[in-house]
């Protein structure tokens, strides 16, 4: 008989079984498309099969698209997602080689989702009987040295604890997701005949609420004057700016007062401190840091940056990425990762000189997660090319490990005190003194120095220019996707793994606008309605309590019965008024729906007629869509334009430098979205991408 | 009745919820401007709708508010 090894994908499988393999044993099959290996590991027969993902999932007991629905099973994905119906073969295919094994390892990623993956295939694919003779391999990276390891010293049985915590989180998020998004859904139908799935849940709805709140500060804020007075100096062949005590003055009377007391006013200081500091290396990345550095360095959405990262995990260049350690244990060895990091020529350099160092100890941070370690390089060569973004994000991890192990940089600030009259004006300037880690992050950190010359107490210095600026005070800001997920963290809604995927869906479902995120009306008629029937989901305080629920499970402090009562009482009322109440909540999302329909539809006013509005019309005879007028119906103007029949289409307030006419904006999966121009059979603009063997519509500007 | 911009339910006298809130903030904020500068009632919204910071639904209500001619109250 062999062990039957469940991995999680098609590339970890490959990993696991090449690291276990002895010498010239790796034997790969293919059966249905799916890809296993039969090696032999210190002489014994091994199995490596993979999973792809989930192959069971949460679902209803029984049918109907109805709520409330309480009942639920386990089932083969294929059967209840169309999207998953490639995961039938793999089921298959485990299921037909765990009849010649006595000796199942889950070996799936550690982490809840990885423990449930491994638990549900052996228990549904391979029998009941086979959990009894399953044990777990436990590993943060897909390196040789430790898959062995974890084969050699993993437990002897399944993380239980764990599995009972993952499928409490599917079932309660099941009951929550599809009962409230029913219940939304069929209010919409019911009430206004329209269909739309109107999704909500209990990590997805505090985060729209979130948006919600601040597109309201937004939208009502009223921006007050306030006036900064300028000061620039020119001394010593250089010039200088000067800031006023008071960084902002309310009153405009007294803002030109000071202005005018200082006019043609010679300067003096009187005053300079020099304070020298030191900055601390960063700390290790976790997902959520990596996520905000990622998008703040190259634009990255977190959804990207965690597929990038995940790509780079089962290519074993980086360790596990869901992880929200911030530290890198003794039981890491670092010296033998740098090792490998400069047999590359890029890194060559800096991990020879941290090698050279006599004490290499990483700079660590304050979070940890029990199962996997903060985000490094494993010291691995890749095997293959790596796409640019790739290259981006592993060059980012590989420098952010480097800078662990910096000097702390030191820093000098200079501060002189200027006076003007009666008045008083700083003089600042800054200046890194010795690098330390900084020289390691490059080009990731960046500080503009500002050296000043050399100033002394009671030096006169020539009269400055002084101006004076009128501002105003501005609303917050939006939330981008990479601030969300730092306040999503900050509030414990979600996890490291599904926080950008939350993120997605609320602009998938139209209730908030990609970048900027800015709620629409649907997305404000949502919220509305749950805040007037369903406050509780839209607090923080469920979705925490179901997070400290989780973790008491995994404690093995309460069980998976008890969480699933609570969530069904709590969800019961609400979905009775929900039920009562349908009439009236239908007829606002209705509204809501319809005037997002007809604003994601217009592109811009008619430059022909000047009177009609071009929107996006679907043909009725051959589906196809184009832009008309709106005028055309009465007959008085016939102006369309073909589109690309691919993506999602979005107006912008810009004109076409060529010739004059709207600018739209394509959005295709995948694709860098582009500006066209909406003329583009006809553009002049057009002629000129020809000419550079453009064969798309005409490229605006990126 | 509706809203005298939108076509919302009214919550307030004459404007909707969202037109309400902007509304008493327009109101609060110029106070502020009036302390900021000499500036007439008509003059301040004329100022605040072409503010590029402005909210869209104070946009809406002060615009609403030229048109009608209506002084603070």
């Amino acid at each position: 008989m062999s062990t039957l090894i469940i991995t999680e994908k098609p590339s970890a499988c490959l990993r696991i079984a090449s690291a276990l393999a002895d010498e010239n044993s790796l034997n790969k099959f293919e059966e249905n498309g799916v890809t296993y290996y039969r090696v032999k590991h210190n002489g014994e027969q091994l199995i490596v099969v993979p999973a792809l993902g989930h192959l069971y999932t949460v679902t209803q007991r029984g049918e109907g698209w109805v709520y409330p629905v309480f009942n639920t099973t386990w089932m083969p994905s294929y059967k209840v997602s169309k999207t998953a119906r490639n995961t039938k073969t793999f089921i298959e295919v485990i299921r037909r080689l765990s009849s010649e094994a006595d000796v199942f390892i889950n070996a799936c990623d550690f982490d809840l989702e990885g423990s449930l993956i491994g638990y549900s295939i052996i228990k549904y694919s391979c029998g009941e009987n086979a959990l009894k003779k399953a044990r777990r391999m436990k590993y943060s990276t897909l390196t040789k040295g430790e898959l062995v390891s974890a084969f050699k010293n993993m437990s002897d049985s399944l993380d239980f604890n764990m599995v009972e915590a993952g499928q409490t989180r599917h079932e309660v998020d099941w009951l929550f997701g599809i009962n409230l998004s029913r219940a939304l859904t069929l209010a919409l139908k019911n009430a206004s005949g329209m269909y739309r799935v109107l999704s909500t849940g209990r990590v997805q709805g505090p985060t729209l609420s979130f948006l919600y709140h601040r597109e309201r500060e937004i939208q009502s804020f009223v921006p007050v004057p306030y006036w900064i007075v300028n000061a620039e100096i020119e001394f010593d062949g250089g010039k200088y700016q000067l800031e006023y005590s008071q960084s902002r003055i309310d009153v405009k009377a007294e803002a030109e007062r000071i202005v005018g007391e200082c006019k043609g006013k010679p300067a003096v200081v009187s005053d300079i401190k020099t304070t020298e500091y030191r900055q601390n290396p960063p700390v290790p990345f976790d997902i959520g840091s990596l996520q905000v550095e990622a998008y703040k360095l190259f634009g990255f959405t977190p959804r990207r940056t965690l597929n990038i990262a995940e790509r780079l995990y089962l290519e074993a260049l980086i360790s596990y990425p869901r992880t929200s350690s911030q530290r890198i244990p003794e039981s890491i060895n670092v010296v033998e990762i740098l090792k490998g990091m400069a047999q590359q020529p890029a890194y060559k350099r800096i991990a020879e000189e941290i090698l050279s160092k006599n004490r290499i100890v990483p700079n660590q941070g304050e979070k940890e997660d029990p199962a996997h370690p903060a985000i490094h390089v494993t010291g691995n060569k890749p095997e293959r090319e790596l796409d640019s973004d790739e290259r981006k994000l592993y060059d980012l991890i590989a420098k952010r490990f480097f800078a662990l192990f910096g000097e702390p940089a030191l820093k000098e600030s200079v501060k002189a005190e200027i006076r003007v009259g009666d008045h008083l004006f700083y003089l600042k300037g800054r200046q890194v003194k010795e690098p330390g880690w900084l020289r390691f992050y490059e080009p990731y950190f960046k500080q503009d120095d500002i050296i000043l010359p050399p100033l002394s107490i009671g030096q006169s210095l020539p009269a400055p220019i002084i101006t004076l600026d009128e501002k105003y005070t501005t609303p917050p800001p939006r939330y981008n996707p990479s601030s969300l997920l730092k306040l999503m963290e900050k509030e414990n809604l979600g996890t490291k793994a599904t926080r950008a995927d939350i993120i997605e869906t609320l602009v998938k479902r139209g209730f908030v606008t990609s970048q900027p995120m800015e709620m629409t009306d649907l997305g404000f008629s949502v919220i509305e309605v749950l805040e007037k029937y369903s406050p509780s989901v839209l607090s923080v305080k469920l979705t925490r309590d179901i997070e400290e629920d989780l973790e008491l499970i995994q404690a093995n402090k309460k069980t998976r019965r008890e969480v699933i009562v609570e969530s069904i009482n709590a969800l019961k009322p609400i979905l009775e008024e929900f039920k009562m109440k349908e009439n009236v909540i239908g007829a606002d999302l209705g509204a809501a729906l319809k005037k997002l329909w007809k604003k994601q539809n217009y592109i811009a006013p008619c430059p022909n007629c000047g009177t009609g509005e071009l929107t996006v019309i679907y043909s009725r005879s051959s589906h196809k869509r184009f832009i008309g007028c709106s005028n055309y119906r009465k007959g008085s103007c016939n102006t369309s334009f073909p589109l690309p029949q691919k993506g999602r289409i979005e107006s912008t307030d810009k004109k076409c430098e060529h010739c004059g006419y709207p600018i739209i904006k394509v959005f295709i999966p995948g694709k860098r979205p582009w500006n066209m121009c909406v003329n583009w059979l006809q553009c002049p603009g057009r002629v000129e991408a020809l000419n550079n063997r453009r064969k798309t519509p005409v490229e605006v500007s990126k | 009745m509706s809203c005298s911009v939108c076509d919302g339910n009214v919550s307030g006298l004459v404007f909707c919820e969202r037109h309400e809130t902007a509304y008493k903030n327009i109101k609060e904020a110029f106070n502020n401007w009036r302390r900021a500068m000499d500036i007439e009632w008509m003059d301040y919204l004329k100022r605040i709708v072409e503010n590029e910071f402005t909210g869209r639904w104070v946009r809406e209500v002060a615009e609403f508010l030229i048109k009608k001619g209506i002084n603070i109250s």
